[in-house]
């Protein structure tokens, strides 16, 4: 490696960044092709549309790195924005645990499930999330909003971004780190790898899963929260579909969707990416209902470019292992 | 191992306990549930509503278990049915057509519009064995990308409103009975009774459980994988448009919206009837079961007046419960 001359080390360098790349590819087109695209304020409403999604494409990306499957993230997104909303009465302080321990709750619930009753995960967070959206419904059918000054306060204050947008934000950093420092996080990964092999080793692997689930489960409650924060009121409908718009978003940001492998900034640059698309769409007017068929095709386009990706590392790894 | 004596018998007891565990909580199922309600539940005419509401779910889950045998899931299954229903009830109807706003549908006559359903199931189904095979997309991924598409295109072709106005041959067959029976309840247990035995008797059900059970090794005993797999895929989407075609005779309505819980039960229906989601392991019997304990449920918290809210989170509770205990039996 350290025989190639400096520019093709910085070549190959730059693409290992595909994700990055496509990243600005998109930039540069939706610029040539709305006008509106690259204004502060266009950029300042992507970034507030992106948070909610963001938030909880965090939660995914890291109950997928460690090989399961969270389904029930917007559903208990919308619940613990109703616990919060129906219980603000109380203070706005006590109202935001309640929410936040009811996604941990969920969570929790979840990871419980999973191990110790042996169910898929797709299916236990699949059940979750009936049950999530079904007692969201029964507190209300309807949105409730939410009058309180603090509320009203947080949701008018920006600076360059708006909270939730500060929220993500402060997720992500605080994953990067976790992710960077902890050795739970090499655990994750590791269950993620391949479960059998962590056991062996050491980890513990249960252990591990029930605390990825429950907190997945809380920074959905997060996202809840951040909902609010947006909208002013909690909402029972809120983020319906979002649980595949999440695994769609972290899958364009590179990673694998059977565990094991991805960055959560190349997470993160997904979000964008699969926003990016739907804001472009929207600023060029093209019809809703095409929309959902442009959007397929970037999900299978994405997942293909994963499979590709994960063809290319399987490759490498073969031809070390006859080198 | 097996000596004679009272511990031997035990286990036998058990073990043939294990064997119809999914029997025996659908009776004792069906015994509370006639207990609580006061026997409204256990009515003939209850039972009959229960069977043609299972009409719809039973046949997508007959699909859906046919896919999963291979280790595949199809998440645009319900989608399938919804567009193939949107299509023959629009272009089956004049009056319909008039009434698409922007809809790119044209007026077909009844027959062309059920073929056209059909066709285009069949399509849909191909391709998705086609991602899933050749581009090795995981099924859970491609199909959740067909169905968006696919909503995308039900909406398309009604200018997003409702389809009421099916030609009159749908409803008629719906409510049609025989022997007290609607003919969709007729129509589930024929496929269900040919699905099953394709599974259980035929080389094609012999070969989707290998695919399922070992991929590498059906491969190197000869199966054509790819091509069984796509038929499997093809066989479900165009299960999917029989499903359609029910709806419609059912509801004789349609919007693209309605097929919002379909999908989930179908694919909790299946589970529950213990079709394993890693491929290899489940029958059509087990998962009819499955499919009316389901129904059954949903059915009794109706006649107990549970809010429909509610009801999703009991369920979500029950399918996790009943997953639970199948996997402990399993284990053991």
């Amino acid at each position: 490696m350290s025989t190639q001359p400096l520019p093709a080390r910085f070549v190959k360098q730059v693409f290992k960044q595909d994700v990055l790349l496509i990243l600005i590819g998109f930039v540069a087109v939706a610029s040539v092709l709305s006008p509106a695209f690259l204004t502060p304020n266009n950029l300042t409403n992507l970034l507030s549309q992106s948070a909610l999604l963001g938030i909880l494409a965090t939660a995914q990306f890291l109950v997928v790195v460690c090989g399961g499957f969270d389904l029930s993230v917007a559903a208990v997104m919308a619940l613990a924005s109703l616990v919060f909303a129906s219980n603000v009465s109380v203070g706005v302080g006590p109202a935001a645990v309640m929410a936040l321990a009811t996604g941990g709750a969920c969570g929790l619930f979840n990871g419980l499930v999973i191990t110790k009753g042996k169910v898929q995960p797709l299916i236990a967070t699949l059940a979750m999330m009936g049950i999530a959206r079904g007692l969201a419904l029964s507190i209300s059918e309807k949105s409730i909003l939410v009058r309180d000054p603090v509320v009203a306060a947080i949701r008018s204050f920006s600076w360059v971004v708006t909270v939730p947008t500060m929220v993500w934000f402060a997720v992500v950093l605080v994953g990067m780190v976790w992710f960077a420092t902890s050795r739970q996080a090499l655990h994750v990964y590791a269950v993620g790898g391949n479960e059998q092999t962590a056991r062996l080793a050491g980890v513990r692997v249960d252990r591990i899963k029930i605390g990825v689930y429950t907190v997945s489960g809380l920074l959905s409650g997060l996202a809840g929260l951040a909902l609010v924060m947006r909208a002013s009121s909690g909402s029972p409908l809120g983020g319906m579909g979002w649980e595949l718009d999440t695994i769609a978003a972290i899958v364009i940001g590179g990673t694998n969707l059977f565990g094991g492998e991805g960055k959560l900034m190349r997470a993160l640059m997904g979000v964008l990416i699969y926003q990016m698309i739907a804001n472009i769409m929207n600023l060029t007017r093209i019809d809703p209902f095409y929309q959902d068929i442009v959007r397929a095709c970037v999900i299978v386009a994405a997942g293909t470019l994963g499979v590709l990706r994960q063809r290319r590392t399987e490759r490498r790894v073969l031809q070390r292992r006859l080198a | 191992m097996t000596g004679p004596g009272p511990q031997a018998k035990l286990r036998d007891a058990r073990s043939l306990a294990q064997k119809h565990a999914l029997l025996l909580v659908f009776f004792g199922f069906i015994i509370v549930a006639g207990t609580i309600s006061g026997g409204r539940f256990l009515a003939p005419s209850n039972l009959a509503v229960i069977l043609f509401q299972t009409s719809v779910v039973g046949v997508l889950v007959l699909g859906q278990v046919m896919v999963m045998l291979v280790a595949g899931i199809d998440l645009s299954i319900a989608a399938v049915a919804i567009l193939a229903a949107v299509a023959m009830g629009a272009a089956s109807s004049e009056r319909q057509i008039m009434m698409n706003l922007g809809g790119f549908l044209p007026f077909l006559g009844l027959w062309p519009a059920i073929a056209i359903a059909f066709a285009g199931a069949i399509l849909v189904g191909v391709v998705n064995g086609l991602m899933v095979v050749l581009l090795r997309i995981p099924a859970f991924i491609a199909t959740l990308a067909m169905s968006l598409a696919l909503m995308g295109v039900a909406t398309l072709a009604t200018g997003g409103g409702p389809v009421n106005y099916p030609d009159r041959f749908f409803p008629d067959f719906g409510f049609q009975r025989i022997l007290g029976l609607p003919l969709p309840v007729y129509l589930f247990l024929a496929l269900a009774l040919i699905v099953g035995f394709a599974l259980a008797r035929t080389s094609f059900g012999t070969r989707l459980y290998a695919i399922g059970g070992n991929p590498r090794a059906a491969r190197l005993s000869g199966i054509p994988v790819r091509t069984v797999t796509v038929l499997a895929y093809t066989l479900c989407a165009l299960l999917g448009a029989v499903a359609g075609f029910l709806f419609l005779a059912r509801t004789g309505v349609v919007t693209p919206g309605s097929g919002s819980g379909l999908l989930l039960t179908t694919i909790a229906s299946a589970v529950v009837g213990g079709v394993n989601l890693y491929g290899g392991k489940g029958s059509i019997f087990n998962a009819v079961i499955g499919t009316l304990l389901l129904a059954g449920l949903s059915n009794l918290m109706n006649i107990m007046l549970v809010s429909p809210h509610l009801q999703s989170a009991v369920s979500g509770l029950i399918i996790v419960a009943a997953i639970m205990l199948n996997a402990r039996l399993d284990q053991e």
